[in-house]
């Protein structure tokens, strides 16, 4: 059902076992070898996205994890084509977006919506809440002015908003609020597909879960699919049925969610788990936080496995710093790039046994 | 006018004060809480017993006059920290927790005004003279901030910025603050750091620069580190990593911690004890260990409950506190959290509740029904005050549990 190709860099492989999760009938969004690099400074190359490939099934939620620079968010613009992409292959709903023209392009992402992170930063400040919903319905063509009264009344109620707030600014709500607007702007064309990057990061405790909460019901309401993108493993657990992790532009791993958190296979999964601080003293301190090395600032290593600088095995092993890992089958629709896939265990041992003094701690 | 529980002033604790927490919880798993090794930097500490408070804040008022009048997002709150002692201040935005740190190190310029009494080493902060104020901050009380990049000079290397930081605290020659120096960026985990002195800020990582700021704020051998969500901004295994880094120095140099923090899995990880709080108060002050387990503050509870953290259940809605907090212009009457409350009841929107004492120490809860929530036997009520706030604006469709009622814009964010 999932599975990612880390084509060696930059050529795309079009048959690393993508056609068998394209030829799904449950899949409503299919990427691969979803390739964007960015123009650095210094005739550099960013390689933002390098090569990713899943498939996202109709009425799930597909969870992308990584932390900042991974590509996540990036691979998120991509896929609706607000960056274009430097090579691969998207399909929604059967249509390879990359072959649509701009009209038509633009139909099509009626279908296609996202909520960003920053809520105030994402809303036009002048405009009003219901002006701000209403955009995306007189952007793509709708005149009638009942229409998009009733249209944008009924998103109020859809997403919690008071219908009293109908004529105020993004300045005279709260943070909780205002990303409710970003949902409701979201829906307003009754997209099948939406992204959620970092949609709820930036709101305190109490609040993301009204949020969460919100967007589950909204999913079964409409049945809606998500793309939802995340720094916050724990989150993402909650809200999606698949997750991909992804490190420097690369997916490290992806599986089901209960076979992901179960048995993670790849060194970076477990070091994103044990770093998730834990409300409750006892465990917090009981727990092997640290298994990551810390090699903050260096170079990603290009040309073997990309986490091989900071990974306790890999380290150590000449294959992981010269040899792109290729796609391991662990389990059901369970995917790992790693040549040393390992058990919480033997990771926890290998992290102790490595540790450099300052360096890393388990 | 808000500040409605003056009467109410915390107990003072005297000297056992917070370290022993209530009852019998440090549990010993960590954060050695080394009174013994009190640092020797504070000329005019009171040469008490070891326990004896770094810092002692007692009434700090924070004010601020606005059009709709004075308003007060710190209200008269009391606490103690002892020598080693790392105290979690836990809040979401808004709840006056980094107003509090910037009122300790007189950090709030006016219009702002500050009351009450900020006691270190026995000196009263918020009365000394500049002169005598420079000393403190930096040197024997140190902070750390959520953003390294806006605190470090970005057209300044590393190196320059540590050495006069080290310089202005200590009398030591160029050459001899640059060797302190790397020793202190080899302690925080920078490799080959006499290199990464001749570096620009921009040339670090997150994580990197939060190091950097750790080492400074190290340099003059703090007894007191403010940390103000030192971690927010870095990645979960970055954050790990420089947590880690700080639990070692401050371990290793006795130094006391008041860690400010929203996420409660943070405060867990790395504090002795924890005050919540709530609308500019200190609802609740616990061990960690009790707090996390046996929460007293409705309040308090809800905000463990509604982390969803690996354990939530999947299956279901996850817990929420409905509505938001208030801002302090727009204080709810009575206890401020009532509007929110599962637990209010009718003298919760009218009296402002006082603190009770929980355990023993320094533990407290303020709350109408603390004791009843000490001994199991309170009720949610059957009419949660939540309704009382701006229910003409509550969301005419009720399926989607709401963030509503409180109207009020959300200036800061």
């Amino acid at each position: 059902m999932i599975s990612s190709a880390p084509a060696p860099n930059p050529a795309p492989a079009a048959s690393n076992g993508v056609g068998v999760a394209a030829g799904r009938p449950d899949a409503l969004v299919v990427v691969e070898n979803l390739v964007k690099h960015y123009k650095g400074g210094q005739a550099q190359v960013v390689r933002a996205v390098d090569g990713v490939s899943f498939t996202i099934r109709r009425g799930e939620t597909f969870g992308l994890v990584g932390e900042s620079g991974s590509g996540k968010s990036t691979v998120a613009r991509t896929i609706l084509r607000l960056h274009e992409p430097t090579s691969g292959r998207v399909t929604f709903d059967g249509v390879d977006l990359g072959s649509l023209g701009s009209a038509e392009l633009r139909r099509q992402r009626r279908l296609m919506q996202i909520v960003f992170q920053d809520p105030f930063a994402s809303v036009n400040r002048r405009k009003t809440l219901t002006e701000i919903i209403a955009g995306p319905l007189i952007f793509q063509g709708e005149r009638d002015k009942r229409k998009i009264q009733a249209r944008t009344s009924r998103l109020f109620d859809l997403v919690g908003l008071p219908q009293a707030y109908a004529h105020r600014h993004p300045h005279e709500i709260s943070g909780g609020q205002c990303q409710r607007v970003g949902i409701a702007r979201a829906l307003a064309l009754e997209p099948s597909f939406v992204i959620l990057d970092e949609a709820v990061s930036s709101l305190d405790v109490s609040v993301r879960s009204q949020i969460l909460n919100l967007l589950k019901h909204l999913q079964r309401e409409l049945g809606l699919t998500y793309m939802f993108v995340s720094h916050d493993l724990a989150i993402v657990r909650y809200m999606a049925d698949d997750l991909a992790v992804m490190y420097a532009g690369r997916i490290a791993e992806v599986g089901p969610r209960e076979e992901l958190f179960h048995r993670p296979q790849h060194p970076y999964t477990h070091a994103l788990m044990g770093a998730i601080p834990v409300p409750d003293p006892d465990r917090e301190r009981a727990k092997a936080k640290v298994l990551t090395l810390d090699t903050a600032g260096q170079a990603v290593n290009l040309a073997g496995c990309r986490y091989a600088p900071r990974c306790p095995i890999g380290r150590a092993q000449d294959v992981c710093a010269t040899q792109d890992p290729a796609l391991t089958v662990v389990g059901d629709g369970h995917v790992v790039a790693c040549h040393f896939p390992q058990s919480a265990e033997n990771i926890a041992a290998a992290a102790a046994a490595a540790a450099p003094a300052d360096h890393l701690v388990a | 006018m808000t500040v409605q529980a003056t009467g109410s002033a915390a107990p003072r604790a005297d000297d056992s004060a917070l370290a022993a927490g209530d009852s019998t919880l440090r549990a010993g798993a960590s954060a050695p809480s080394t009174g013994a090794s009190a640092p020797s930097t504070g000329a005019s500490a009171p040469s008490t017993g070891a326990s004896a408070p770094v810092l002692d804040v007692r009434n700090l008022t924070v004010s601020f006059a606005t059009r709709a009048g004075i308003v007060s997002p710190v209200r008269d709150i009391s606490f103690e920290v002892a020598p080693g002692q790392r105290v979690g201040l836990v809040g979401e935005s808004g709840s006056g927790k980094s107003l509090t740190a910037l009122a300790l190190m007189r950090l709030i310029h006016p219009p702002g005004r500050v009351t009450g009494q900020v006691f270190l080493g026995g000196r009263d902060v918020l009365r000394l003279e500049e002169r005598d104020l420079a000393k403190v901050r930096g040197g024997q009380v140190a902070m750390v901030y959520q953003d390294p990049m806006s605190a470090l000079n970005p057209v300044q290397t590393i190196g320059d910025q540590i050495v006069e930081a080290i310089r202005i605290h200590a009398d030591l020659s160029a050459r001899e603050a640059r060797d302190r120096a790397a020793a202190l960026l080899s302690d925080v985990g920078l490799q080959d750091p006499l290199r990464r002195m001749k570096s620009y800020p921009h040339e670090f990582s997150g994580g990197m620069r939060q190091r950097v700021m750790i080492a400074m704020a190290m340099s003059a051998n703090p007894v007191l580190l403010i940390a103000d969500e030192p971690t927010t901004a870095l990645d979960v295994t970055t954050q790990a990593l420089v947590l880690e880094t700080l639990s070692r120095l401050v371990a290793e140099r006795g130094a006391a911690v008041i860690l400010i923090t929203h996420d409660l899995g943070v405060a867990a990880g790395f504090c002795d004890d924890i005050q919540v709080m709530y609308a500019g108060r200190i609802v609740e002050r616990a061990a960690a260990s009790r707090l996390f387990r046996n929460p007293i503050h409705p309040y308090a509870e809800a905000l463990l409950r509604s982390i969803c953290d690996l354990d939530a259940d999947i299956g279901t809605d996850l817990p929420v506190i409905p509505g938001q907090p208030p801002l302090p212009s727009a204080l709810p009457s009575g206890c401020a959290f009532h509007p929110r409350c599962l637990y209010a009841i009718e003298v919760c929107r009218t009296v402002a509740p006082t603190q009770l004492a929980v355990g023993g120490g320094a533990a407290m809860a303020e709350c109408h029904r603390a004791a009843e929530r000490i001994a199991g036997t309170a009720v949610p009520s059957a009419d949660p005050g939540i309704a009382v706030a701006g229910s003409d604006e509550a969301p005419s469709v009720p399926p989607v549990p709401s963030d509503v009622p409180s109207d009020v814009p959300s200036a800061a964010r």
